[in-house]
């Protein structure tokens, strides 16, 4: 059921929830038996137990011990900061009714200069290099969802939000609106391409080419291309 | 008929309970066979159904269900029914708006809660006097305890769950009430407190989850106490003790759990931290209570009953919505999963299913409607099958709100766990309807019950500390809120004209013409001619020379008049809303910033110079226009034939200018030339049996003759044709029609 862990991040995460998934599971199920056989039997007899402390210390031990080990898995496994530094592919994703403008620095390296690379509703990102996307919203608020992923972050008006992920597969994996943003937010989705990357550095080279074509006759759509912060 | 205000409350809060549940029942209908809803109306649908269950159903029933038991009639009992049954009303009055407008879910987030149309207004004013309603009914319950505790010396679960609940309610409450305000004011008197350029969206859902998330254990607390009793019947004892510390451990936790509903929002790590470790300590006195209960039914077994039966499905299910709030309470598997069909299926788990077994459990302990045990084994089994395909949706990725599931790519099962979900989901409703109508045959007759409680006897003492805590929330609130009204820009790119622009054009076009102009949007697919694609800024009506791009005066009057024979209807903005569309417009598009760098001369729009021939030289205009029409003009080639050739050939004789006589017989074919710039084929109008665009519009009309309609064949006549000819075309043309 769980879509395929695309991202170093998912495949972290997709433990965490096994781990959570299949111990609820085997809770519920002790308490279904038990709650079946309270229902069921024929002649209830009172059971010898002590007020409090063997049954329920048992039970409040398993969830502590539960919450201890899954807290220090997350805290182990999955970074809780956006990683930084060069090899990072660094994306600014501007949110608004009813689509993701994703915005590229181009060659210079800088956001807001005449070479940004800008495309709509569909990126494409190497496998295996750290993705950091800065997120903002045009309009109301939304959220940047990668079910694949695993991961997302709500685009808030008049503030910028991080988000991070490192691919680990290539194909065509969604970009979800996750916040109710208006009557079309259902349609609010969009598409990243995971390519290899060799594809990945033709595509850019090519795409620089264009952009620069494109540079000739017009300008940049207004809103994106902010200075990357921090 | 005398009725006591818990009996009104009470019947108030079934009515919401049922309609809520009606509402949640289309809209499983419409998520597994799509069609009932479309992407505005659905959203309403959500927003209708959250608000109902939790404001209008759960909280006046509990309120009720409190003051029944404690046999009260104050006259603060009357104010919460008056103000539920207000709620209500408001709540009808948001329903009857036009566009069916609250379409927000109930977490009504700024800026799309300040920014929607007028039904907000209800929305707000509803959230309000439900809140009052709640506190109103709590506060009663509060003044009761304290008139109560004293004499009796012992306060049963249910009566020490209630009194947790007035607490919560009472320190949260107000919370939710002072937001509301700030967001009527945003909403009304053009504050910004929850704006993005001078307030702050993120103040709003800190104050909305500082109450949100207390809100669902005020729901909850009371039933926790009424199985309780079930489970302990009643009994003193150690049990009973440790059963209270559980929940008076669960209400001081509440309210510090909320921040795991902000984990994806710009906050740092650090806080994220925080709150997950409170989320995850809450899980403790929630095992103590469980375990509690199962040892309380195993060492000393009430007898058996329908209403044990609907405790311990209860019981398992406040299990099941517990331990899925697990994984949501880590920050690093709560990004995967937050604000998906995951989270739904978790709170529907604690507030649907195991609430309403509560509340059957109640029913039954009070009135014997005979045999139950089918009722409730297929209940819980239709419950798993309700909520636990939402659990799996979740995984998939799919978020909640959405209309429609078609469009995630990664869900590769979404439409069979829908199914299976709105099977189950029918069926439960359908179950627990079923019950009501038997409930409802079978029902003992209400005792006399007081009309008017003792007043004199009340201690006035905890009302004024009720009161006190209220009022301090309240201002508080208030205070730290409105400080950050006024704040520096932090988005000083987005100028207010062009934010409010973009609202404006969401809201009006968007539909038709696509968020980012593409002429794309879902209502556009079909039309003809098409909406028209902003991204390549080609417009048909342009009436300033030499230019190729339109002023804003003709845009303007393209939005304010509409196009006739199009969808494009008349928009009734103000000039201020109309500019700032415009100046949306041009940001849809790069040509706009290239024109603005043109020769300004060029800028300047021709005036429309006055109609010379007026009502007295109609006649004259005729003849003139006819001769130009099938002559000089040949308008006749395009705008198909619809005289004879014999009085065609008549009207040429009188012209001068007139060139060789050509008749196209194929003058209504469709020709696929003029169709390039514009998607679709565009035929030019026969003007005696189509409509065409500024039908009845003389002055528009002459401008599309003078400037000609770009992209199409239509030359622009205002240098072969003088101003009294072109006048002439247009008494002609306009004749044409009957």
């Amino acid at each position: 059921m769980i879509p395929r862990a695309a991202s170093a991040e998912a495949q972290a995460v997709d433990a965490l929830l096994r781990t959570s998934l299949a111990g609820t599971a085997l809770l519920l199920a002790l308490l279904g038996l038990l709650v079946a056989w309270i229902t069921l039997r024929r002649a209830p007899r009172p059971a010898a137990l002590p007020y409090a402390a063997g049954a329920v210390g048992v039970l409040v031990g398993v969830v502590l011990v539960a919450d201890l080990m899954l807290w220090a898995q997350s805290r182990r496994r999955v970074r809780d900061t956006a990683p930084e530094g060069p090899e990072v592919d660094r994306v600014e994703v501007l949110a608004q009714q009813y689509s993701f403008q994703f915005l590229r620095p181009g060659a210079d390296g800088q956001f807001g200069t005449a070479d940004d690379l800008v495309t709509l509703d569909r990126l494409m990102v190497a496998r295996g290099r750290p993705v950091v996307f800065e997120v903002r919203s045009k309009d109301v608020v939304h959220s940047v969802s990668l079910p694949s992923f695993r991961t997302q972050a709500e685009a808030v008006p008049g503030r910028s939000t991080r988000l991070w992920f490192e691919p680990t597969a290539t194909g065509r994996f969604g970009v979800v609106c996750a916040q109710l943003c208006g009557p079309a937010h259902y349609q609010m989705t969009g598409v990243i391409e995971v390519v290899a990357p060799e594809a990945f550095a033709r595509h850019s080279a090519q795409a620089t080419v264009d952009r620069a074509a494109m540079t000739a006759a017009g300008a940049r759509p207004a809103g994106i291309g902010w200075p990357w912060g921090r | 008929m005398a009725r006591a205000p818990a009996q009104v409350l009470i019947r108030l809060g079934t009515l919401g309970l049922l309609l809520g549940g009606g509402a949640a029942m289309l809209m499983r209908w419409h998520l597994g066979w799509p069609g009932l809803f479309s992407g505005r109306s659905y959203p309403a649908a959500v927003t209708l159904h959250g608000v109902t269950m939790i404001y209008l159903a759960m909280a006046p029933l509990l309120g009720g269900l409190s003051l029944a038991r404690l046999q009260i009639a104050h006259r603060l009992a009357w104010a919460a029914v008056w103000l539920t049954g207000l709620a209500q009303l408001s709540m009808a009055c948001a329903l009857s708006t036009p566009l069916f407008a609250p379409a927000v879910g109930w977490t009504m987030l700024a800026p799309l809660s300040t920014e929607a149309p007028a039904g907000q207004w209800a929305l707000a004013a509803l959230t309000l006097s439900v809140t009052l309603a709640t506190l109103g009914s709590l506060a009663v319950s509060w003044l009761v305890f304290s008139r109560l505790a004293p004499r009796h010396t012992r306060l049963s679960a249910r009566g020490f769950s209630e009194l947790c609940a007035a607490g919560l309610n009472l320190a949260f409450a107000p919370v939710l009430l002072a937001a509301n305000a700030l967001l009527l004011r945003d909403q009304c008197f053009g504050s910004h407190h929850f704006a993005a350029t001078r307030g702050d969206p993120m103040a709003w859902q800190h104050l909305f989850w500082i109450f949100g998330h207390p809100e669902v254990y005020i729901l909850v607390l009371p039933l926790w106490g009424a199985v309780s009793d079930i489970f302990l019947a009643g009994l003193p004892g150690p049990l009973d003790r440790g059963v209270k510390g559980a929940m008076l451990g669960v209400s001081l936790l509440a309210g510090g759990v909320y921040g795991h509903h902000l984990v994806v929002t710009p906050q740092g790590p650090f806080v994220l931290k925080g709150f997950s470790l409170v989320t995850l300590a809450i899980s403790l006195p929630s095992a103590l209570l469980i375990g509690r209960w199962l040892v309380a039914l195993l060492r000393a077994p009430p007898p058996r009953s329908e209403a044990l039966g609907y405790g311990l499905a209860t019981l398992y299910f406040f299990a099941f919505g517990g331990l899925t709030g697990l994984p949501l309470g880590l920050p690093a598997t709560n990004r995967a999963l937050h604000g998906g069909a995951f989270v739904v299926g978790h709170f529907h788990l604690v507030m649907a299913a195991a609430m309403l077994f509560a509340l059957w459990a109640l029913a039954a302990e009070r009135a014997p409607l005979g045999e139950m045990r089918w009722h409730r084994r297929l209940s819980f089994l239709t419950a798993h099958g309700l909520f636990v395909p939402m659990l799996a949706l979740g995984l998939e990725g799919v978020p909640r709100r959405a209309a429609s599931t078609a469009g995630y790519v990664d869900a590769l099962y979404a439409m069979p766990l829908q199914r299976a979900a709105t099977v189950s989901g029918l069926l439960f409703g359908a179950l627990q309807v079923a019950m009501f109508l038997r409930w409802l045959a079978a029902r003992p007759r209400a005792p006399e019950a007081p009309r008017t409680g003792p007043e004199a006897t009340l201690d006035l003492r905890p009302l004024a500390v009720s009161l006190a805590i209220f009022v301090g929330t309240l201002g508080l609130t208030l205070r730290v809120a409105a400080r950050r009204e006024g704040a520096d820009p932090r988005a000083p790119e987005r100028a207010d004209t062009a934010t409010y622009g973009a609202r404006l054009y969401a809201l009006h076009c968007a539909q038709c013409h696509g968020a980012t102009g593409r002429g794309d949007g879902p209502s556009g697919a079909g039309l003809s001619p098409p909406p028209r694609d902003f991204s390549r800024a080609q417009f048909k009506y342009v009436f300033s020379v030499g230019r190729a791009l339109p002023s804003d005066d003709d845009l303007a009057r393209t939005i304010t008049r509409g196009l006739g024979g199009t969808a494009m209807r008349p928009w009734g903005l103000s000039p201020d809303e109309v500019a700032a569309v415009i100046a949306h417009l041009k940001t849809l598009s790069p040509r706009w910033a290239d024109a603005a760098a043109e020769d300004p001369r060029q800028t300047l729009a021709a005036p429309t110079p006055p109609d010379p021939f007026g009502a007295s030289g109609r006649d004259e205009a005729l003849a003139l226009g006819a001769r130009l029409y099938h002559g000089f003009a040949q308008c006749i080639q395009c705008h198909p034939a619809y005289l004879t050739r014999e009085a065609a050939a008549s009207a040429l004789a009188l012209d001068p200018r007139q060139p060789a006589l050509t008749w196209r017989d194929d003058a209504e074919r469709p020709r696929a030339h003029l169709a390039r710039p514009y998607r679709s084929v565009l035929l030019a109008p026969d003007f005696a049996r189509h409509r065409y665009a500024h039908e009845g519009d003389p002055e528009g009309l002459f401008r599309a003759i003078a400037g000609g309609i770009q992209g199409t064949a239509m030359p622009a006549w205002q240098e072969a044709l003088s101003a009294r000819e072109l006048w002439a075309l247009v008494h002609y043309v306009s004749a044409q029609r009957p």
